[in-house]
């Protein structure tokens, strides 16, 4: 009965938050009210090419939000993370809290 | 920089910590804090502030009005630091705005902090009260030390206030000269710390 709660726990985890990147990116973000590229890269620790992939599936699904803007006539674009994207983090930090809980006991 | 490789083994509080803690790494906060505090002394040694000099009311609330514009210009100066300095190479990040319930409870207790100040103000010789401004700020410098993630320096700045109360109560000074030498002393501190600790952010970036 347990093993199955666990399981179903475990089912109920998000793929696309799953990822161990977009889990670095959603984190980052969660602890910034915005944050940009450059600064995405230097605390991820992720290629420019991996870090631009997963941001775009983020904000396909809605999570994170982009903004194109310009700081002394240089492009700048800013993310931040959307109501639905902080729901969906907090809600997979939960599952996950539950899993290992579940699985001390 | 550091790459995924390294950051194997980095759970999401401690990331949560790190994205926390890089807002002091780069040395700006302690640079404007301490122009802020050269500035503030500047303020008060300057000659066009002696006329307040004869109420002692009045220049608690001068203070009060400094100690706010402190607050208030130190955020507003650090991000402007920031924007000119350390974003074009390190990238941008705007912290979190404070929920309101801990705003409410932060001018709490800065209000509860300078009402214990006015008081001993009054009540107490100007070498106690010196002390018990250093005192005060102690307990200022730790909470920024648990705030901004540990960092050691930050628990050295705290010694400050109460070093420098504590020479000016042996050597019998008045309150305005321990206040002086306080703002002073930290604020060249902060100064000198904030450029090292850029010159360090600059150098792990390259």
């Amino acid at each position: 009965m347990k093993d199955k709660k666990i399981i179903k726990d475990i089912i109920a985890l998000e793929r696309l938050v799953h990822e161990p990147s977009r889990l670095a990116i959603l984190t980052i973000l969660s602890g910034v009210k915005e944050a940009d590229f450059a600064f995405l890269l230097r605390i991820s620790g992720l290629t420019r090419g991996n870090l631009s992939v997963h941001l775009s599936k983020l904000e396909e699904a809605g999570y994170v939000n982009v903004n194109k803007r310009f700081i002394n006539k240089m492009p700048n674009t800013v993310y931040n993370l959307t109501k639905e994207g902080r729901k969906a983090f907090d809600s997979y930090l939960k599952n996950m809290e539950k899993i290992i809980k579940g699985k001390k006991k | 920089m550091n790459s995924a490789k390294e950051r194997k083994g980095e759970n999401v509080e401690d990331l949560k910590k790190k994205v926390h803690k890089d807002w002091y790494e780069d040395g700006m906060f302690e640079i404007g804090f301490g122009m802020l505090y050269l500035i503030v002394g500047l303020v008060f040694l300057s000659p066009g502030m002696k006329f307040l000099h004869g109420s002692r009311l009045s220049m608690v609330f001068l203070r009060l009005v400094v100690v706010l514009a402190i607050v208030g210009g130190a955020f507003w100066l650090i991000r402007k630091l920031k924007e000119k300095v350390v974003w074009n190479r390190a990238g941008y990040s705007a912290r979190r705005d404070y929920n309101p319930k801990t705003v409410l409870i932060l001018s709490g207790v800065i209000f509860l902090f300078f009402g214990f100040y006015v008081l001993s103000f009054r009540f107490l010789s100007s070498g106690i009260s010196t002390v018990f401004l250093g005192v005060m700020m102690v307990f200022v410098f730790i909470a920024q030390y648990i705030q901004a993630g540990k960092p050691i320096r930050f628990l050295v700045f705290s010694l400050i206030p109460l070093l420098v109360a504590g020479v000016n109560y042996f050597l019998g000074s008045t309150l305005d000269d321990g206040l002086f030498l306080m703002i002073y002393i930290l604020g060249c501190t902060f100064l000198i710390s904030g450029v090292v600790v850029y010159v360090n952010f600059k150098r792990k970036l390259a």
